[in-house]
């Protein structure tokens, strides 16, 4: 509901609040040390990712456990590319993000035939793959021990020593604050990640508000409706997938240049898990509920005792339930519910509900 | 030449013939009822021609058109609205857009178009203005904003009427519309179903039980029993039809 609606005073509200977020997060970083901004960073890839599973899954309807696997693509051809091929960051960007489009239009097209429980055992099957495949292909991905400073087998000495050092010098060259910036590597990584972050943020928005985004809620809750509409159900699904999936790997991307290392153990079904967490909980039919989602997972690690790691995964599990249960919604189906209690009082004894006849401003409930 | 026309269509499930062979036509501008005991083949018919129901035999031209021939989700863009009998609405989203889900068929605006948000703002502006027309033309302005969900019943058959009418049809097919609805109901359905086809230039085609309002609006009387069609002519001929009066009272009448 672009345009017609930016004079709606909730609305004006929203931006502000979106510019204060903005102005904040600008801020932050001047004054935290660098674990703490790289902390946010790392809030960002995950709010990354979970909004491209946000579109999938919250307003599409369609199911993955295995977004995991396509953050993984992404980190992977961003190092490889970087280190091996001394491309850009940005070619490895680009072309982690065509790879994993074109993956996720892939494991989509099965996606057509199989729904619910088949799609989210495929998918589950892709994020069980992922990290035996990166073993596997250990010449080109480093195997088990992933993209660090150790060489591979079979290397001379010379060979051992120049592989060696060229890795060194490539990680502690990785993603540099160029100098004009005159800021630290971790902050000018942290304003990266916020530029993408707010790209992202912005296109999903835009895409769910459009004439697209009506039609990939109607798939969702109403097939049948959507296509005697004349949505083109199926090419919507699959242009969903290779999208939700190319998002994905530009988490993994931002991954790849904040932790300069990549290795099989990071990809596995845990982080699927913990991205579908991080949607569901904030919101998943949202665009602002990953994001919060985001924060709380990667800050729920920093509240929990560094001995009680290990059981994260059975904290997530929990909260999954738990959300589930107590509001489906999540973080934004809350707000939205007291939101609409609100009115409800606001308007007793009033007209029917929503607004008057002779003012159609109309609120449209996928807001967050 | 007739706009609609169904020649010979069949359709199976299993062993059960849903659809025997079954054709008509219907001329641009008319209302034309397709009643018939429960069973006889009525939403199967227009499950065929939203190509949701794949016939093994027959053919329906559209306009000239071989509806057969396109992908269900071509079929709106033909010029083919429809509602169903039990209710299809998005409750994910509201009112409003419901109705403008009504016109995706004959708007534009693709992924890159919707992501980038700026070149659609004022198409998406005049899409829902004209939502909202459609909206206020059928009374429902006031819920434009409401989630399509928890409303009366007959309110959200009217929703259902408004999303079919925003994708401007040329031939707009009614599953049941009376159904559920109040005697008062019904009666302001006939006038509506009346007065748009008046104002749009409508052809109607209508799955209905409710005799009183079939009799009262259509011109063109279809009457089918188990798959078939057993009758077709003006109200007042079919409704003296002898294979008509057994059908709907039984054999002793």
């Amino acid at each position: 509901m672009s345009g017609a609606v930016s004079a709606a005073p909730g609305n004006r509200w929203r931006w502000a609040l979106f510019a204060l977020v903005v102005v904040v997060a600008l801020v932050l970083p001047q004054s935290l040390a660098p674990e703490a901004v790289n902390r946010l960073s790392e809030v960002m890839w995950v709010a990354v990712a979970a909004l491209g599973l946000a579109l999938l899954t919250g307003f599409n309807g369609q199911i993955s456990l295995g977004h995991g696997a396509f953050l993984g693509l992404g980190a992977y051809i961003t190092m490889i590319l970087t280190v091996d091929y001394n491309q850009s960051f940005v070619v490895a960007g680009l072309v982690a993000l065509l790879a994993a489009f074109l993956l996720g239009v892939a494991v989509g097209l099965p996606a057509l035939r199989i729904t619910g429980v088949y799609q989210a055992l495929v998918t589950l099957g892709l994020a069980t793959l992922f990290p035996q495949l990166v073993i596997r292909l250990g010449d080109i991905t480093g195997g088990s021990v992933g993209r660090q400073l150790l060489p591979r087998e079979g290397y001379g000495d010379t060979a051992l020593l120049e592989e060696v050092g060229r890795r060194r010098f490539l990680s502690q060259a990785g993603f540099r604050a160029p100098a004009w910036t005159g800021l630290a590597d971790d902050q000018w990584r942290y304003y990266v990640f916020l530029v993408l972050a707010i790209v992202v943020f912005l296109l999903v928005r835009n895409l769910t508000r459009s004439r697209v985004g009506r039609g990939l809620v109607a798939i969702r809750d109403n097939e049948t409706a959507a296509e005697v509409a004349g949505v083109s159900v199926d090419r919507y699904k699959v242009v969903t997938f290779g999208l939700s999936a190319a998002i994905a790997a530009l988490g993994g991307w931002m991954f790849a240049v904040l932790n300069n290392q990549v290795s099989p153990t990071s990809f596995t079904i845990a982080l699927s898990i913990t991205l579908l967490v991080a949607a569901v909980l904030g919101g998943a039919a949202s665009i602002v509920g990953p994001v919060l989602g985001a924060m709380v997972v990667v800050l729920l690690r920093e509240v929990v005792p560094a001995e009680s790691q290990r059981y994260s995964q059975v904290i997530f599990g929990i909260v999954l339930i738990v959300v589930m249960l107590v509001a489906p919604g999540g973080i934004v189906g809350i707000y939205r519910k007291v939101e609409a209690w609100a009115r409800r009082r606001r308007s007793t004894g009033g007209p029917a509900p929503g607004t008057t006849p002779d003012q159609p401003k109309p609120t449209q409930p996928q807001e967050a | 030449m007739a706009l609609l026309e169904v020649d010979d269509v069949g359709v199976r499930f299993g062993g059960v013939v849903a659809l025997d062979g079954l054709g008509f036509a219907i001329e641009e501008g008319e209302i034309c009822a397709l009643i018939g005991p429960n069973g006889a083949g009525k939403t199967t018919l227009f499950n065929v021609i939203s190509r949701l129901y794949e016939p093994s035999h027959g053919s329906v031209t559209f306009a000239g058109e071989d509806l057969l021939a396109l992908a269900p989700h071509e079929i709106a863009g033909t010029g083919i609205a429809r509602t169903f009998q039990n209710l299809a609405l998005v409750p994910g989203l509201s009112v409003v857009d419901n109705v403008m889900i009504g016109a995706h068929a004959r708007t534009s605006g693709g992924f890159l178009a919707g992501a980038l948000g700026i070149p659609v703002r004022t198409r998406e502006r005049a899409l829902r203005a004209d939502a909202m027309e459609v909206l206020d033309r059928l009374g429902l302005a006031p819920v434009a904003a409401h989630p399509a969900v928890g409303l009366p019943y007959g309110t959200l058959k009217r929703i259902e009427l408004a999303r079919a009418l925003a994708a401007r049809p040329r031939l707009l097919m009614l599953d049941e519309p009376a159904s559920g609805l109040t005697h008062e109901e019904v009666g302001e359905l006939g006038a509506t179903v009346v007065g748009l086809r008046d104002d749009f230039g409508l052809t109607v085609l209508l799955v209905e039980h409710h005799m009183g309002m079939v009799m009262g609006i259509s011109e063109h009387v279809v009457v089918m029993e188990f798959g078939q069609k057993i009758a077709d002519g003006t109200p007042e001929e079919v409704s003296r039809d002898p294979k008509v009066i057994q059908a709907y009272l039984g054999g002793g009448a």
